[in-house]
């Protein structure tokens, strides 16, 4: 295949890509999986446990009954029955990352798992180098 | 062209020398701020960071007898202290932070010298910038179609074009869903003494897709060391070639998926156009270089 073909081949799958993309924004929650929003939570000089509103969302490919657990507790934080995406809000106070689990409802099969990272005080934050030379 | 290039160097050390004291007061109270809201745009300090990517992809080789090289695994590492990072192969140390600009004293390869080293680090830490490599096997050599022997010369007929360190500072303003970033860089390795202005500005069309444009300017110590060919390297009749500054802009296209979880597609595709002084050198045959990948990025 010559240099023009490749390129010609490449851009063309690029532009399928965009496209794609542009068709995802259109959806709710636009990919399979588990979605934490936050994902992070800064604990802040004097506080011991991070309190936020974390909204979860989660899309699957068939239709069910799932659940929600974290590792706080073993019961689950809410179920939703013949259903195949749906997103929550939910009030949280935790002192140590927030390990999210979806399971099945009828076998407690895991489906997807999200973590939502605290980020403690010793742990310092900085801006990235801005760097448009990068690959990404 | 002497005097252009004290000039220039003369520059880059007084906006040194201006900068570490205008910023070096307010360094810290400025670098906290602004990331308290744990913003995608921030990292954790004191910590090593790994991805890696894989994929296909290729960049254009526009070198006399030399073979395109492959993309296919792409490490990425960094490191950021309060202060000091490093970014694959770039030092930096940030004298100026805040939401909507940077200031940072850098070091950077001259990407020039993975000309002469298909195994050079700048050819597997790959900036979609770096110019031009070369495979030089001579099972590669002998693979090729004819030389032209009047006009071109193979790269692997001429003396080592040396690995160089360039060093600078580095201004970067943001602004809204636009970055502009410019760097005044010179060679800190002793190499050829030269000096490289890179410029680019990048506009996010969304928080998938990313346009950038811009140029990197070679002063002519820095051109005429990577592709002159000195009268002392040629021992037929082809003739030596004295290059004088070049001027290479770039244009480049980004799709970053950006996927909640540590993997995720990227697509990247860049066109960049050499300047004549570049291009009619007797071992350069093309006057371009395209660089595209597609890969799926994994953080470790």
């Amino acid at each position: 295949m010559g240099m023009r073909k490749v390129v010609k081949f490449f851009l063309i799958i690029l532009s399928i890509s965009m496209m794609g993309e542009l068709y995802a924004q259109n959806d709710k929650i636009a990919e399979y999986g588990l979605t934490l929003s936050p994902e992070k939570c800064l604990l802040l000089n004097q506080a011991k446990e991070c309190a936020i509103v974390v909204k979860v969302g989660w899309k699957t490919k068939i239709n069910g009954d799932y659940c929600l657990y974290n590792n706080l507790s073993d019961l689950s934080i809410t179920c939703w029955e013949n259903n195949q995406q749906a997103e929550k809000e939910f009030l949280l106070s935790f002192s140590k990352d927030l390990q999210f689990e979806l399971r099945h409802k009828k076998n407690n099969q895991v489906v997807f798992t999200a973590t939502l990272k605290l980020y403690k005080k010793t742990s310092n934050l900085r801006r990235k180098r801005r760097n448009p030379w990068s690959f990404y | 062209m002497k005097q252009t290039t004290s000039t220039f160097t003369a520059c880059t050390f007084a906006i040194l020398l201006a900068s570490l004291l205008l910023f070096s007061q307010s360094t810290q109270a400025e670098e906290s701020s602004g990331c308290d809201d744990v913003a995608e745009s921030c990292i954790e300090t004191g910590k090593w960071n790994f991805a890696v990517s894989i994929g296909g992809g290729l960049r254009s080789n526009p070198l006399v007898d030399s073979d395109n090289i492959p993309l296919v695994l792409l490490p990425e590492f960094s490191y950021y202290s309060d202060n000091f990072f490093i970014e694959n192969l770039d030092l930096g140390y940030t004298l100026f932070d805040s939401a909507e600009m940077s200031f940072n004293l850098i070091a950077t390869p001259s990407y020039d010298s993975v000309f002469f080293n298909r195994w050079d680090p700048g050819n597997l830490l790959v900036n979609l910038t770096s110019s031009l490599n070369v495979n030089q096997s001579l099972a590669d050599q002998t693979s090729q179609q004819p030389q032209d022997l009047i006009t071109e010369i193979n790269p692997s007929e001429l003396s080592d074009r040396k690995f160089s360190y360039l060093a600078g500072v580095e201004y970067s303003k943001e602004y809204h869903n636009s970055l502009l970033q410019l760097s005044l860089l010179t060679d800190i390795t002793n190499t050829h003494s030269g000096n490289e202005i890179r410029a680019a500005y990048a506009y996010s069309f969304s928080k998938n897709v990313k346009a950038t444009f811009g140029f990197t300017w070679k002063d002519s110590k820095l051109t005429d060391y990577y592709y002159g060919v000195a009268p002392e390297e040629i021992i037929d009749d082809r003739g030596a070639y004295d290059a004088s500054s070049s001027f290479n802009p770039f244009i480049r296209i980004t799709f970053d998926e950006q996927s909640k979880s540590d993997s995720d597609w990227r697509f990247s595709f860049e066109y960049q156009k050499l300047d004549s002084q570049i291009s009619n050198s007797p071992i350069v045959n093309d006057n371009y270089v395209i660089t595209f990948y597609a890969g799926k990025r994994f953080k470790l």
